[in-house]
């Protein structure tokens, strides 16, 4: 079935198209789920929240884009909306960022606890350092790195889920990259 | 205290993590639990307030729009008055003193 097909048939609420929808893309948008937030069952519970969303508000989907970037963009926008909630939950500090430009790796409240299958045990202190350090750059840096680097979204790919252009992913990349090796290097260099 | 090479080397195999991260599969019954909660989620209101079409609420709004508008209308207009007076006159509830055969 094409896409204008399948389209009109979630809009027309067919169960059997929605299920086939289901087993096309849940291990995707589990996928981008887990690499923003490193916790199965988080990531689980968004999933469910991106398809719930997905059949709810599929009348609204005006077809501007492939059926697979709203997809993703809803995901995008659950996993940052979850973030942002249980980030306000542990940080008191909403004094951090008004009394200092600098951002350090929250080494106490991560917004979540790690429990993230694809980790290999070697790496677990490496991959959840790496985790921390993303979670203290500014949104929208730490959600291009997470789509290009943890999920493996091509820049076109992120410039259609975030609606910016491929110049503007690179250079949101590129600062991405340059803050994290500083916070990196801040964190090991005071951690012995 | 670390060195600048040691900690740039550290450095670098955090970031160079990212691409040891293998693919975790999706649990097996996740499908089922989105359709259960989409049924569940789904049912429930729409039960309920399925009838209350756009058209109905648009019918439903001008009533009582029409109705506020007569209340209104009922109110300002001078003809409660003369009919509270009328019942006055009749039942001679007014203000004029009366004459008491006692006086």
């Amino acid at each position: 079935m094409k896409e204008e097909g399948i389209i009109e048939q979630l809009k027309e609420r067919n169960t059997a198209v929605f299920s086939q929808l289901i087993d096309d893309y849940q291990q995707k948008v589990f996928g981008t789920c887990i690499s923003f937030v490193p916790n199965k069952e988080d990531a689980e519970d968004l999933v469910q929240e991106v398809f719930l969303e997905v059949y709810n508000s599929i009348s609204k989907f005006k077809g501007n884009s492939k059926l697979s970037t709203w997809i993703y963009k809803i995901t995008t926008n659950k996993c940052l909306e979850f973030i942002r909630k249980k980030n306000t939950k542990k940080r008191s500090g909403f004094l951090k960022p008004l009394f200092s430009e600098e951002f350090s790796i929250d080494k106490t409240n991560y917004f979540t606890e790690f429990n993230h299958p694809g980790f290999l045990l070697e790496n677990k202190e490496l991959n959840e350092t790496l985790f921390k350090a993303i979670n203290s750059l500014p949104e929208s840096q730490a959600s291009v790195f997470t789509l290009h680097k943890i999920d493996g979204k091509s820049y076109q790919e992120i410039a259609d889920i975030t609606d910016k252009s491929v110049s503007s992913v690179e250079s949101l990349m590129f600062r991405a990259k340059k803050n994290l090796q500083q916070l990196l290097y801040d964190y090991y260099k005071n951690e012995i | 205290m670390m060195k600048d090479t040691e900690i740039n080397k550290k450095v670098n195999a955090t970031l160079n993590v990212a691409d040891t991260i293998q693919e975790v599969k999706v649990s097996p019954f996740l499908k089922d639990r989105i359709l259960n909660n989409l049924t569940n989620e789904v049912d429930e209101p729409q039960k309920v307030w399925a009838w209350f079409s756009p058209k109905f609420q648009l019918a439903t709004l001008i009533i009582v729009i029409l109705l506020n508008v007569y209340a209104y209308k009922v109110l300002t207009s001078d003809n409660y008055n003369t009919t509270v007076e009328e019942f006055v006159d009749t039942y001679d509830f007014g203000d004029e003193t009366y004459t008491s055969i006692f006086n």
